[in-house]
């Protein structure tokens, strides 16, 4: 049987453009490396050392979040558990830094949990909204051919979890950058974005133009991964 | 085929009030019969269908299945079709499979056969969003015809589709059922559409719902709609719904 495909990009001008941003990003860090008299070496290794600690911390918080948002979004449950983590959403991570450097060191899983800590709430409440939100004759549909295990998990929970997912993907890791180079400017951890900063602080040049490269990488993943999916998720449960 | 003894059914609203929404139904469904609820809204039809199939919990009362019926073997066609957005219409038909124990290609024969018969071959990697409301219903019939169920249960199937577009679908419904004679029991509140299909109707009365009339059809098949008999049929159902 073949199937379908969802087309993410629009267009050839749609692709074509996403390549660019793609490209811009590693162009943008070889002018600045070159403008600001840092090897390149440094330079990527601090931008690919933070990018991998958020992507394990965010690879992390999906698996929980999803978890956690199937388990408890309905039954008796929901009532004590939506409130409860309603409160410790709100619960400042960064006032118990200090509490997990010390029991955790200056190491790569402090600043992975604070990471994971900061990134799994919007991804848990929209996940959660996502679920809640089903129509009900979708699931009497389910229930009335009997579908379980396996084939209700891909047919029907992961579909209807994938906008939820991508909407709390993005608010999550958007503050998830914020408190990448925070975390490691607190903890003092050698390598990334957060080192990088702290290192150049008294450079007016440097610190501006990493600012802005920082940008540039944040809106180029946005533009090629984020929105098109956000597009297409919409798409993906209009009847 | 399914016997339904004194059943009924009270809903607990938020504010602690209860509203009974049947009250000893009583009903006895031949195989292969094709029984109709009729009555207005509110009237406790679809909750009944509901308790039929399973959906809803009855608050008394019986329903006992004949033939040992397994829950596998029922359908179900929905108002508003409930296909699955992000499934194409072959997966959709495919989804009343899943939990049969069937073959890859027995499965594959099966959808592409329902698939042929409603018309939808040409459809089959479309999606829900690219459809008519009229095609969307031709899924919904055929997933449910493609599990071979012993009974259809159908809630207002063809009361979102334009008049063109439901008798058209009626038409097919009705030569699919002379052909494989499942039990089906429809709800609908059109007196026209009752009279066209049934071999009996129930009608219902609300607040509590309870079966106010029993009618036997008679007319015989084609029914022909603009009969003297057809008529007066009618006339005899309306005397006996009451808003």
């Amino acid at each position: 049987m073949r199937r379908k495909r969802f087309h993410i990009y629009s267009s050839r001008w749609h692709l074509i453009s996403t390549i660019l941003f793609i490209t811009l990003p590693f162009v943008f860090l070889l002018f600045f490396a070159e403008f600001a008299n840092l090897t390149r070496a440094e330079l990527f290794f601090d931008v690919s050392t933070s990018f991998v600690r958020l992507l394990i911390a965010y690879i992390f918080s999906v698996g929980l979040a999803w978890a956690w948002s199937v388990w408890c979004f309905r039954g008796k449950l929901t009532n004590i558990l939506l409130p409860l983590f309603d409160v410790l959403q709100s619960f400042p991570t960064f006032a118990a830094l200090p509490i997990a450097t010390f029991v955790w060191g200056i190491s790569n899983f402090t600043v992975i949990f604070f990471l994971v800590f900061t990134i799994i709430w919007p991804i848990f409440f929209s996940i959660v909204s996502s679920l809640k939100l089903v129509k009900h004759e979708w699931e009497e549909a389910v229930q009335i051919y009997g579908v379980t295990g396996w084939d209700y998990f891909r047919t029907f929970l992961l579909p209807v979890s994938i906008p939820g997912l991508i909407t709390g993907s993005i608010i999550g890791l958007g503050e998830g950058w914020e408190a990448l180079v925070a975390t490691e400017i607190i903890v003092g951890l050698k390598g990334g974005l957060g080192n990088f900063f702290q290192t150049y602080s008294q450079n007016t040049q440097i610190t501006i133009f990493g600012i802005l490269g920082f940008l540039v990488l944040i809106f180029s993943i946005n533009k090629i991964i984020w929105l098109p999916l956000l597009e297409w998720s919409h798409k993906y449960v209009e009847e | 085929m399914i016997k339904i003894s004194g059943i009924n059914k009270t809903f607990h609203l938020p504010n602690g009030s209860r509203t009974h929404a049947l009250a000893n139904i009583n009903l006895e469904i031949g195989k292969g019969e094709f029984f109709i609820l009729l009555g207005p809204s509110g009237c406790g039809k679809s909750t009944l269908l509901r308790i039929i199939c399973g959906l809803e919990k009855a608050s008394g009362g019986e329903l006992i299945f004949g033939e040992s019926v397994k829950s596998t073997e029922m359908s179900f066609v929905f108002q508003q079709f409930a296909l699955l957005p992000w499934l194409s219409v072959y997966e959709n038909v495919e989804l009343s499979l899943l939990a049969k124990n069937l073959s890859e290609t027995d499965r594959r024969t099966r959808i592409n056969a329902e698939l042929e018969r409603l018309r939808l071959d040409k459809f089959a990697h479309a999606y829900p969003r690219e459809l008519s409301g009229g095609m969307k219903q031709r899924v919904g019939i055929a997933r449910a015809f493609a599990t071979q169920p012993k009974i259809i249960l159908m809630d207002e199937p063809f009361s979102e589709l334009d008049s063109f577009i439901a008798q058209e679908l009626r038409e097919v419904l009705l030569d699919i059922w002379l052909k494989e004679k499942p039990t089906i029991v429809m709800v609908t509140h059109i007196i026209p559409e009752a009279l066209e299909l049934a071999d009996r109707i129930a009608v219902m009365t609300s607040r509590p719902g309870t079966i106010e009339k029993l009618f036997t059809n008679d007319l015989a098949r084609p029914r022909a709609k603009r009969s003297p008999e057809f008529f007066k049929f009618e006339d005899e159902v309306l005397a006996a719904v009451k808003p």
